[in-house]
């Protein structure tokens, strides 16, 4: 598996921020106003981004041409890869993040996109919530019932762009593969996790099909 | 109002009220209001008068063989029951009723529900109540849609002409009803009742099988830092041919502002503004757009939706603390990560939805959403 250097500079400068913006919402205090963290970087620059995921070992990883995503089962079954993103040179509160993983044979796509806020540091960057995956893209990419190629270990582009409510935007795209892992949200355990993750992931996976020792394709809905 | 007064059958939802779930009539309140098909037509459920107290929601689910249903309606019980018409009242305060056909059973040492000891009456009002298996979303996780209805009064719908949802006798299905006495949402009478008719057609005037869409997105989060959140999210129906949609309607709660419902090609990544097909902005009341062809979905293509929220304070008498809690324990949220959030769930008051439910033709064995 491909792995760059944990992302220093973003834990560093994230742990030195204040909070005064979103998150601490503490029981019983007084709840936080709503996001107040101001435009980052320069207003009449081009917007730049970086973007990193969230692996298995609960840290996060830049994400470049090459890099391997892990799969992880999310609470509501299925797997997702869990993407996120820093930026300048846009407003830091509320835009929108898309993040999209394609085929690029077929061209089919699965995505997720969400607001979210991006919290300065002190680079003259801004960031998501570190380790919140609320905040982070929650790409849903398997069952496989959209691709022709297993997910796991297979040659994709991932697709991560945000936008802000002026119409500012700014995108990366990079060629990335897949790896299943043993990590779930769902309390499932490890072997079937991972089991279930080479069965619903798989090219040709069939909606119903038993899954040796894993849950379903999840509940997120489906129909008939 | 409708009103059906029916003692014996109250007394006998008050008594299960106080109990385990047991088996009860499959049919128990036959009413004059919304006359039952007539023999060989089609056929009448329904939930009875279900106590909603103030302060609570009650979420109930009554299991229903098809074999029974086509039996009580003068029908071949040895083939498929074809549905073509719904028509489904509900007094004021409902907040939804979808019926499933049931699919994988969790188990009931897991928190599942056993079609044969219906109907499940699920309770649930202080801000530590859990509510029952009724409120527990995974355990009707693949259970396909059949119909739902999110107004109050009566619902009357007939599909196009040739086109119908088969049931086989060996299934069962599933009404799920919802009512809210609380403070975003109340029930006036402390009463809330549902009843369907569905009606069959003959199996030579089936042109088109329906298929349905049901989705729920469970990744999202409405907080104080954040506090006009949108998500926008996708659900491929896996057909060499395109496919009709003929009725449509979103979910959400209290917090949703507006929610959309485009055509999708599988490729894009954002709405495309000329296949909308659906809007709604009223979370209490939504549209539940029906028609001959709402939109054509290309082969292997879906639907995009689109959900848009604004965060408000928490109605007394939750408080964020109650909010933040909840999400502690449900998602395992940390202190630092707590924001006053509504989280994925069915409670009006202190969850949110962003589901989507779509009805189409011809049907697919392929849908996934995400």
């Amino acid at each position: 598996m491909v792995r760059s250097c944990v992302l220093l500079a973003l834990i560093a400068s994230a742990s030195a921020c204040g909070d005064s913006g979103t998150g601490g919402g503490g029981a019983g205090g007084s709840p936080p106003a709503a996001c107040e963290f101001p435009f980052i970087g320069d207003e009449t620059a081009p917007p730049e981004i970086e973007i990193f995921a969230y692996g298995a070992d609960g840290a996060d990883y830049p994400i470049s041409d090459g890099t391997v995503l892990d799969i992880i089962e999310p609470p509501q079954g299925g797997r997702v890869i869990f993407v996120g993103a820093r930026a300048r040179n846009l407003p830091g509160c509320g835009l929108l993040l898309t993040g999209a993983l394609r085929d690029p044979t077929s061209q089919q796509v699965r995505f997720d996109t969400r607001t979210v806020n991006l919290k300065p540091d002190s680079e003259g960057w801004g960031s998501v919530e570190l380790g919140n995956l609320s905040v982070y893209a929650n790409i849903p990419v398997c069952s496989n019932k959209w691709s022709d190629q297993d997910i796991f270990g297979g040659d994709f582009s991932l697709e991560v762009k945000l936008k802000d409510k002026q119409g500012g935007e700014v995108e990366k795209i990079v060629n990335v593969t897949t790896a299943c892992t043993a990590v779930s949200q769902a309390e499932t355990p490890p072997e079937a996790t991972l089991a279930g993750c080479f069965c619903i992931c798989k090219a040709g996976y069939v909606t119903g099909e038993s899954c040796e020792g894993g849950r379903g394709a999840g509940g997120a809905g489906g129909g008939s | 109002m409708k009103r059906v007064g029916q003692l014996a059958f109250v007394v006998s939802v008050v008594a299960l009220l106080g109990g385990c779930p047991e088996e009860t009539n499959p049919n128990p309140n036959p009413n004059e209001d919304l006359v039952a098909p007539p023999a060989g037509e089609g056929v009448q459920i329904g939930t009875g008068e279900q106590p909603v107290p103030a302060g609570k929601e009650v979420q109930n689910c009554f299991f229903f063989k098809v074999s029974e249903l086509l039996k009580q309606a003068g029908l071949d019980e040895s083939k498929p029951f074809n549905l073509h018409r719904v028509q489904a009242f509900q007094n004021d305060g409902s907040h939804h009723m979808n019926i499933f056909r049931v699919k994988t059973l969790t188990s009931e040492a897991e928190g599942g529900m056993n079609p044969e000891k219906s109907p499940y009456l699920s309770a649930d009002a202080a801000p530590d109540a859990k509510g029952g298996p009724c409120f527990k979303s995974t355990n009707w996780a693949d259970w396909p849609l059949i119909a739902n209805t999110q107004i109050d009064g009566t619902l009357d719908w007939e599909f196009p002409e040739g086109v119908a949802n088969k049931l086989n006798p060996d299934e069962w299905i599933m009404l799920q009803s919802h009512f809210v006495n609380a403070t975003t949402k109340q029930t006036p009478d402390g009463s809330g009742q549902v009843l369907v008719n569905f009606w069959h057609m003959p199996e030579e005037e089936i042109v088109h099988e329906m298929g349905t869409v049901f989705a729920t997105k469970q990744s999202i989060r409405v907080c104080q830092g954040n506090p006009e959140p949108q998500f926008f999210g996708g659900c491929q129906i896996g057909s060499a041919d395109p496919v009709t949609v003929v009725g449509a309607n979103g979910h959400f709660h209290s917090r949703g502002k507006g929610f959309e419902m485009y055509t999708w090609d599988g490729i894009a990544t954002e709405p495309d503004a000329d296949g909308k097909f659906y809007a709604s902005t009223d979370w209490q009341e939504p549209e539940m757009a029906r028609g001959e062809s709402l939109a054509t979905i290309p082969a292997n293509g879906g639907v995009f939706y689109t959900c848009d929220f604004q965060w408000s304070e928490p109605p007394a008498p939750l408080s964020c603390a109650d909010l933040n809690a909840f999400d502690a324990e449900k998602y395992m949220t940390e202190e630092a990560d707590q924001d006053c959030c509504y989280t994925f769930g069915p409670q009006v008051d202190r969850n949110e939805h962003c589901n989507i439910f779509v009805y189409y033709y011809p049907k697919s064995d392929d849908v996934v959403c995400e």
